[in-house]
């Protein structure tokens, strides 16, 4: 039997969170599909709250640590790719926010190793019937972003990762990765796209900014 | 890997979960697995289609299969009696029994800071579930960090008192549960809250099966848990909590677990019974303040200054109110909205723009904010409905003579619901926690209890009836039409009561159908030469 749904961006967020929950342990430090548990930033590693967002504040849609490359992804969701481009203004200073508060050490909460964490801004977008996103749409997306990021006086690394949920005929949900960098960055990409296509099961685009200019 | 039903005689059982979204129920089924695995049942857990959560357990010759669907209304195969339930507000789980078409059971599990009232925030459904039938649990922390100033909050006792009341009234199963502790906010980890709630979760689908349970245990235990925080906190959260006896906790709580197993019980043996005269309270503080001087509310002051009325609650305050810009724009689109729907409901009442000035002048509670609170307390018990309405139509001139005297020798419960915003689209009618609040209150007042049959008054201070209402013309006649949202199916739960706009306009609600309720002033009736009437 086939379960029919609708494709929203809760879906798209939550088969990330299972798929990195299954294969990197203590990793999804939020999510944003529920108010209740996920209202706080938590470490799993500790289960202690990191971070309370305010109630006016912007929230980023699932934020998620990959221990052993330390990197954290701060990912901003929509379901449909060409939604995203209206929010990266407000993700960009959601990642300004954020690396403040992941950069500080908290005693038997953050340790130094997590808070050296190196940030990586990312995005998340749903595919599947009805939902188009073709290559030219999300390389396009990824550089406007990285125009966004310089904007607001981003100097984090040059990568950004895409996080795909791909919906097929049959109902069934798979993932895939994006990693989008400069050349000076092209290792710690490299690492990145290698652990997306583990978790994912499916193998990483990887595309050098510098093609394009 | 574990074998399943197609390789082995297994008598085999599906139960759904039905969740607020699929990360709940993804958590929830690995809960579900854990427990199963402590009590000895062979455990799989995996995903349909790559992200449905899938739990099969398998003990003496039976297979449960455990499906999670989240959000509810993604799916295509959502139950229409889920449906129906979640219109009234969703609870993040509810666990049916598609083969019988049954709901077994429901949770609302928050970690939202549940401070002061804002426990009640999730009542509107806590109440509908219970009153239809279906066994509900409400999970929240005891102490939770409030992120505007990071300090540790509780709830308030109202959701015990809710519950208790839902089980005298219904016979069906309502427990609170909470987690964490004043050293240890927010965290589910600590005591014995959560953990119960799931095994209480797991105890319904294992009855449901025919299979042995544990959920008579929890569920006594949660009863006495129930008691015990009312007892420990009611002295510093009312004025007073009538026939309360320290002493009888354990009668108390033989009788309301009988309760949930269907037995009769002495209804004289149950506390929670307000409706004694003010007299013989030992109110503890009872000073009335009208903090905006409205008709209404000096009238109110005067009865509490009379000993015909108090507040219940003495633990209180005003909150963080909105900027006056923001309040300006909030009594705006009530204008907005009532003028749009004037033009159809010939005769409506103007809104009263001197209590809005009125707001403006004595509502300054800090330097450039506005505060819509109006008394001292959003809840006035009233010994007797009598002086209330005497109040009501003595405030508004128009409903002189005019309101029934048949309750008059019932209590009665005053709820001030003093938000002012009036976005419609986004039903601002009773919002949270408004929308929980009043059947809480109601329940908790005695509205559902034989013995104090409370009459319920709602007093929308500064909101237009058009939030609510409509009306439109069938059969050559006038007939209101709700805006349905979960806001005004709570509204619509609570009878027989009385609820009165900001611009006079009184309803009086005889049953959960709007066309038989009585408006003061009536409903207009259809010219016979207005064009474009259909008659």
């Amino acid at each position: 039997m086939t379960y029919d749904f609708k494709m929203v961006e809760g879906f798209g967020v939550y088969k990330w969170t299972i798929d990195f929950e299954r294969s990197l342990d203590n990793s999804v430090l939020f999510t944003n599909v529920t108010g209740g548990e996920w209202k706080n930033i938590r470490n799993p590693r500790t289960e202690s709250v990191l971070h309370i967002p305010r109630q006016v504040d912007k929230r980023a849609d699932l934020i998620v640590i990959l221990r052993q490359l330390g990197v954290i992804l701060i990912t901003e969701a929509k379901d449909d790719i060409k939604k995203l481009k209206g929010d990266l203004r407000t993700h960009s200073q959601v990642i300004k926010d954020l690396t403040s508060v992941f950069s500080r050490v908290q005693h038997g909460v953050w340790n130094s190793e997590e808070s050296g964490s190196t940030i990586v801004p990312a995005l998340l977008w749903c595919k599947g019937p009805g939902m188009r996103a073709t290559g030219i749409q999300v390389t396009d997306l990824f550089y406007a972003f990285e125009s966004k990021l310089k904007q607001s006086s981003y100097t984090g690394p040059e990568i950004m990762v895409g996080l795909e949920v791909i919906k097929d005929e049959r109902q069934h949900l798979s993932t895939r990765g994006y990693v989008f960098f400069r050349e000076t960055w092209k290792r710690k990409a490299s690492e990145i796209a290698n652990l997306l296509s583990e978790v994912t099961g499916n193998e990483s685009l990887f595309w050098d900014l510098n093609l394009d200019s | 890997m574990i074998s399943t039903a197609e390789s082995l005689e297994l008598e085999t059982h599906e139960i759904e979960i039905w969740c607020d979204n699929q990360v709940e129920g993804f958590q929830a089924t690995n809960i579900l697995a854990d427990i199963a695995r402590e009590q000895g049942f062979d455990v799989a857990v995996d995903l349909l289609q790559g992200h449905i959560p899938r739990l099969i357990a398998i003990k003496d010759g039976v297979q449960i299969t455990i499906l999670a669907f989240g959000p509810f209304r993604a799916w295509q195969h959502e139950p229409d009696d889920i449906e129906e339930r979640i219109l009234s507000g969703k609870p993040d789980f509810i666990v049916y029994n598609r083969s019988t078409n049954s709901i077994l059971f429901a949770l609302e599990d928050t970690a939202a800071t549940c401070t002061g009232n804002q426990s009640q925030q999730r009542a509107e459904r806590f109440c509908s579930l219970v009153r239809n039938g279906i066994p509900t649990a409400y999970c929240l922390p005891a102490y939770a960090t409030k992120p505007t100033d990071s300090k540790s909050r509780r709830p308030n006792l109202w959701m015990p008192i809710t519950a208790l009341k839902l089980i005298e009234a219904t016979g069906t199963l309502a427990l609170i549960f909470t987690y964490a502790d004043e050293e240890n906010p927010d965290d589910r980890t600590v005591g014995e809250g959560f953990n119960n709630v799931m095994r209480l979760f797991w105890g319904f689908i294992l009855r449901d099966c025919g299979l042995p349970e544990t959920c008579e245990s929890i569920i006594r235990r949660q009863i006495r848990y129930m008691l015990d925080a009312i007892d420990n906190q009611h002295e510093g959260l009312f004025s007073d909590l009538p026939g309360w006896d320290s002493d009888s906790l354990d009668q108390y709580e033989e009788s309301y677990y009988r309760l949930t197993r269907g037995e009769d019980v002495d209804p004289e043996c149950l506390p929670l019974n307000w409706n004694v005269p003010i007299a013989e309270l030992e109110l503890k503080e009872n000073e009335p303040r009208a903090y905006i001087p409205l008709p209404l509310a000096r009238r109110v002051d005067s009865d509490i200054a009379a000993g015909r009325a108090y507040f219940p609650s003495i633990k209180r305050s005003r909150g963080k109110p909105p900027t006056r810009t923001s309040m300006f724009g909030y009594v705006r689109e009530n204008r907005d909205l009532h003028r749009t729907h004037a033009e159809n409901w010939p005769g409506l009442f103007p809104l009263r723009e001197n209590h809005y000035t009125s707001m403006y002048r004595n509502g300054v509670s800090s330097p450039g904010r506005l505060s819509s609170t109006v008394l001292n307390s959003g809840l006035v018990r009233y010994e007797r409905f009598r002086d209330l309405r005497i109040s009501l139509e003595t405030a508004e001139a128009h409903l002189a003579g005019q309101l029934t005297n048949e309750f008059d020798d019932r209590p009665a419960l005053l709820f001030v619901a003093s938000n002012v915003k009036a976005d419609v689209t986004n039903g601002w009618f009773l919002r949270d926690p408004y929308a929980g609040m009043l059947p809480s209150f109601a329940v908790a007042g005695g509205c559902l209890d034989p013995q104090q049959r409370t009459i319920m008054v709602t007093w929308f201070p500064w909101q237009t009836p058009c939030l609510a209402l409509r009306l439109s013309v069938v059969d050559g006649e006038y007939v209101p039409q709700v805006v349905d949202n979960k806001g005004t199916r709570s509204w619509l739960s609570i009878t027989p009561s009385f609820t009165l706009f900001n611009n006079g306009l009184m309803v009086h609600l005889t049953s959960d159908d709007i066309t038989e309720a009585q408006f003061y002033p009536p409903l207009p009736e259809v010219a016979e030469d207005v064009e474009g009437v259909e008659n």
